[in-house]
């Protein structure tokens, strides 16, 4: 009785639900040249914000189990490095990076390399590398956000 | 009306948070993927120890990369070149602080490696050279690496490892 009666309407939620699906998907670009263009921006985007100290942008694209090696061995957490920023443990003043090259592998992940030679003060302590990096970013929930991200400092090699 | 709306609001929310589940939160099959990837791990530690490159080629996709301690970047064929030259040999291979994160296509695997290498010839390393590792003789020391496997023709093949040393003997 109580099945009959709203079938209709649950009918209705579930063809709505499956459209607005259908069109978060149809959304959900997957063109290699097109996500290489989104990930490169991104890249832009997290470099601005480390710059500025910008905690909410940062949080926005570090994805919740983010995992980033740093050069003292540990390996942190995205609550750890977001921390960092909100204490300005990691300074940075200017931006420079060279050879940036973004592989997709299917159409959930990209990773990009690139070689740094960016102005930064970590514990007080200034460096300039050169280092090389690699960030490695995933499409979650139909965002594309940074899930991994390890870099090495080659004036320590 | 009220009725209708309690249902339309149960329907949406029990949909909606089946289609999020599906992407982010720990699943069966992103159970099953990091227990496939941890088997590769261990096939990779074991080949790098016996230097069998034709297992490594197996764990790797054609599009891997490996962005070595020397800040060098090769490709597949460049670093199973380099490993068949036996110019490098890995003599102990052990992992610490290993931190896994599956995703619906991808899964990260960090940690630290504590190593000793055996370098019986620095000659043939290859693109770029290593400068730290110039000298033939051995050298032990830590190292922070990322490992990144995709689902590729429904198979999880690693596409980055990443190696920073962080002490060295």
């Amino acid at each position: 009785m109580f099945v009959g009666r709203f079938f209709p309407v649950l009918l209705l939620a579930v063809t709505v639900s499956s459209f607005a699906e259908a069109q978060q998907a149809k959304t959900e670009n997957t063109d290699p040249e097109a996500i290489k263009n989104e990930i490169i921006r991104l890249q832009d985007e997290e470099d601005r914000a480390l710059l500025r100290g910008d905690v909410d942008t940062l949080d926005r694209l570090w994805a919740d189990q983010l995992l980033y090696p740093n050069d003292n061995g540990e390996v942190l957490t995205k609550a750890q490095r977001l921390a960092e920023a909100r204490s300005k443990t990691h300074n940075f003043s200017v931006f420079r990076h060279d050879d940036i090259r973004v592989r997709v592998y299917n159409e959930n992940t990209a990773v990009v390399t690139g070689y740094s030679t960016t102005l930064k003060k970590y514990k007080g302590q200034a460096s300039r590398g050169p280092r090389r990096f690699s960030a490695v970013w995933v499409r979650l929930d139909g965002r594309w956000q940074m899930v991994a991200h390890q870099r090495t400092d080659m004036s320590r090699q | 009306m009220r009725r209708i709306v309690l249902v339309l609001w149960l329907a949406t929310s029990f949909l909606s948070s089946a289609g999020a589940q599906n992407k982010t939160d720990k699943t069966p099959d992103q159970e099953a993927a990091k227990k496939a990837v941890l088997k590769s791990e261990t096939l990779f530690d074991q080949a790098m120890l016996a230097n069998d490159t034709q297992t490594l080629s197996g764990v790797w996709a054609d599009d891997f990369l490996y962005a070595g301690t020397g800040g060098e970047i090769l490709n597949k064929a460049e670093r199973l070149a380099q490993l068949k030259s036996g110019a490098v040999k890995y003599d102990a291979l052990q992992r610490d602080d290993v931190r896994v994160a599956a995703y619906e296509d991808t899964v990260v695997v960090s940690g630290r490696y504590t190593s000793t290498l055996l370098i019986r010839d620095s000659g043939s390393w290859g693109p770029g050279g290593i400068s730290h590792l110039e000298s033939p003789g051995r050298l032990s020391g830590i190292a922070l690496f990322t490992h990144v496997y995709a689902r590729l023709n429904g198979r999880w093949q690693m596409i980055l490892e990443h190696v920073t040393y962080i002490t060295e003997d």
